[in-house]
């Protein structure tokens, strides 16, 4: 049977076309595409969104003979069939018609060499769109390591498209890519394949090609089986996962806590070094009071928050998420959710907008939108500068388990759980109400365990610090600025007033009647204001509050808030913090994942008189109690 | 002989981990049957049950070489030959 057979129109496009300039990376989930294209552009690369939807927008460049290429890392898609917003993107940069990014002038289409057959719909779909398309099979090593064999030329015939063999993970048969890029782009003949009108034949068609390409797919992967006898075994399994997630935890606090510490004191040097060296005392105040207090206590927490983030490339590189999320689905069923929802609300334990951007795997849009609602719920990376200094100022330190569990740690841990109740509850209220839904089945993908590269590791790392410290170098400034400047105005004779009697502790006194129930005084009132931006916010705002009373002038904050708020009120604040919605970036995601304002408003709404009411009555029965 | 001239359907859901099989028909919505076919589920195609999760399911399938994961409330719909009924029957 002569090639052609799938092959039905040949023609050439008019235009001879320029150098590659622009080309779009394309592939499966789990094909190894991310690899490759952190392999290609190393720190090249930026994110972003694309404008008006919500998928993630990621290009970096590679220099071809001096010359930059763009590379445009496309969502990962099964199909270009326009299901999902994910899909419907990929189509619309490859047509060219996705604003804001430019008309791709080759592809690169990156497969799993392991597992072809069903990628082969995907890969003629993608040849069809005409422009010069180069198939990459990755996994190369690994594909050959287990006994599979292809012969590339004659599947590139096939296909009508250059094949070529390679592996992100160890660097091989890259050269190639460079050589596809640095051709002038000859005139291009357009194959068309009849089949993509005939979906449900594609797979007899696939495996008919497949044997004219003398494909031989390689024998399962023995490692992945083993680990996954003992890592899906029905004791050994679940144990493991309480362990992983248990030592994760463990590291982030024991590991964490240390280090922003020490990050803290260096911060706290160098901000008293370089007061001493201003005169002038409003500049003075300013630098040192607004700007430097304000940032450098949420600063201190990047530690933490980089190590969270640590786990979970980790967890997510090696393939353990993905069985993690088998194993948690019999739980997150039972609040109506699915296995899927366990990645996402997992991220969200570091910060709620990732965790609702990740919600792009669940292909179920109720699921999505459920697990959007109640991801706020988990305890964020910004809940833990307030949590540890209240903790720390309010609980003393003891054993409770031996040398294993501290009182400080406990409390910790009881806010976690506390915060992942609601959340269920919350759950299991919405989809068993408005969300209600089972159309679309739960499918999960369990790939090949893989060593995670530094390489991926590090620059996801550095992409989400980046993150937090714009918003920490932004939003949280401003919010600084704010604040410092509501406590140094209305000026009075010239001079800064009194505290009692700046604008800030107007608005505070204001509406202290409604917060004092719950133990909180005006200070703690301007603290929750200034929150709702972020919720760490409040602990620079109360740095600067303090800092600017004469009586505790001197004082470290803990000390500070020792004098200021009684236990009950300080236990009411911690559960306040564990439910309510004191995230404006968080608002702001929810809104674009939901294209609209009223499930950010409900949620908001919601978790804002979740908080009110629990904090109530947090602060009356303790006071009832002490 | 009469018994094993046609083979003896069975559902996905019921093999055990270890039993193949060739899927017969998708009994699900053609949407559904469409995004089940991107992960390999289609008739015709050789499915291993590899094993189930900790807690009884979801089970994980060997298809097409790669491993994939499906609730029992899906694979009750999906209406298989076991690969050892077919070879009774052109044994």
């Amino acid at each position: 049977m002569p090639p052609s057979t799938t092959t039905q129109e040949v023609r050439t496009s008019p235009a001879e076309l320029q150098r590659v300039r622009t080309v779009a990376l394309i592939g499966p989930p789990n094909s190894g595409k991310s690899t490759l294209f952190n392999r290609l552009t190393g720190l090249r690369q930026s994110v972003g969104n694309y404008p008006g939807i919500t998928v993630e927008h990621r290009s970096g460049s590679i220099l071809v003979q001096e010359e930059q290429v763009r590379v445009i890392d496309l969502p990962g898609v099964y199909s270009l069939s326009p299901f999902s917003e994910d899909e419907c993107v990929a189509v619309d940069v490859l047509k060219g018609r996705m604003a804001g990014t430019p008309v791709p002038d080759a592809v690169l289409l990156v497969l799993d060499a392991t597992n072809l057959t069903r990628q082969l719909a995907l890969a003629i779909s993608v040849i069809a769109f005409g422009l010069p398309t180069l198939v990459l099979l990755n996994m190369a090593d690994l594909f050959a390591k287990r006994g599979g064999t292809i012969d590339p030329l004659k599947l590139a015939q096939e296909l009508g498209a250059p094949v070529a063999l390679v592996s992100a993970t160890q660097g091989t048969g890259l050269e190639t890519i460079e050589r596809f890029l640095e051709q002038k782009g000859d005139a291009k003949e357009i194959t068309q394949f009849p089949i993509l009108n005939r979906p449900s034949q594609s797979r007899s068609w696939a495996s008919q090609l497949e044997r004219r390409a003398g494909y031989r797919p390689p024998l399962p992967a023995e490692w992945t089986r083993r680990l996954d006898a003992l890592v899906l075994h029905r004791i050994w399994g679940p144990l493991i996962f309480i362990v992983v997630v248990g030592a994760v935890f463990q590291s982030v606090f024991g590991l964490g806590q240390p280090l922003s510490n020490a990050l803290q004191n260096l911060l706290n040097l160098f901000g008293q070094k370089t007061a001493v060296m201003i005169a002038q005392p409003f500049l003075r105040s300013l630098l040192l009071d607004g700007i430097w207090k304000g940032v450098s206590s949420v600063l201190i927490f990047l530690p933490q928050i980089l190590l969270l983030f640590l786990f979970i490339g980790l967890l997510e590189d090696s393939g353990y998420l993905a069985r993690a999320a088998l194993i948690s689905d019999r739980t997150m069923r039972s609040v109506g959710l699915n296995g899927k929802a366990f990645i996402p609300l997992l991220s969200a334990y570091a910060c709620a907008v990732p965790a609702i951007m990740a919600t792009r795997t669940i292909e179920n849009k109720r699921d999505r939108l459920a697990t959007i609602l109640i991801a706020p719920f988990m305890t964020c990376s910004a809940r833990l500068p307030v949590y540890t200094l209240l903790i720390s100022a309010f609980i003393p330190e003891h054993r409770v388990i031996g040398p294993l569990l501290g009182s400080r740690a406990l409390a910790m841990l009881s806010l976690y759980v506390l915060g992942f109740l609601v959340a269920i509850g919350t759950a299991k209220i919405l989809k068993s109400s408005v969300l209600k839904s089972a159309s679309i089945p739960f499918v999960l993908e369990l790939p090949e365990y893989r060593w995670p590269t530094w390489q991926s590791i590090g620059l996801r790392l550095l992409d989400r610090g980046r993150v937090f410290t714009r918003q920490v170098g932004t939003v949280i400034l401003v919010v600084s600025l704010v604040i410092w400047a509501l406590t140094y105005l209305p000026l009075q004779h010239g001079h800064p007033p009194q505290l009692e009697h700046s604008a800030i502790a107007r608005i505070g006194q204001f509406i202290e009647p409604v917060i004092q129930p719950l133990g909180f005084n005006w200070k703690i009132g301007v603290g929750l204001l200034t929150s709702v931006v972020a919720r760490e916010v409040i602990v620079g705002t109360l740095g600067t509050l303090y800092a600017t009373d004469p009586s505790t002038h001197s004082m470290p904050l803990q000390t500070a808030l020792r004098q200021d708020l009684a236990f009950p009120g300080a236990m009411a604040l911690l559960i306040f913090f564990a439910f309510a919605m004191q995230c404006t970036s968080t608002l702001a995601v929810v809104r674009r994942e939901t294209n609209s304002w009223a499930w950010p408003a409900i949620q908001f709404v919601y978790m804002s008189s979740v908080a009110y009411f629990a904090a109530l009555a947090t602060n009356q029965l303790l006071r009832m109690w002490k | 002989m009469g018994v094993t001239t046609t083979p003896v359907n069975s559902v996905l859901a019921d093999l055990e981990p270890g039993q193949a099989a060739v899927i017969d028909e998708i009994a699900l919505p053609t949407e559904t049957q469409e995004f089940l076919r991107r992960f390999g589920f289609s008739p015709g195609v050789e499915i291993t049950v590899s094993r189930r999760a900790p807690f009884g399911d979801p089970t994980a399938y060997r298809i097409d070489g790669a491993e994939i994961a499906l609730r029992a409330e899906t694979a009750r719909h999906i209406v298989v030959v076991p690969l050892s009924s077919l070879e009774k029957e052109s044994g």
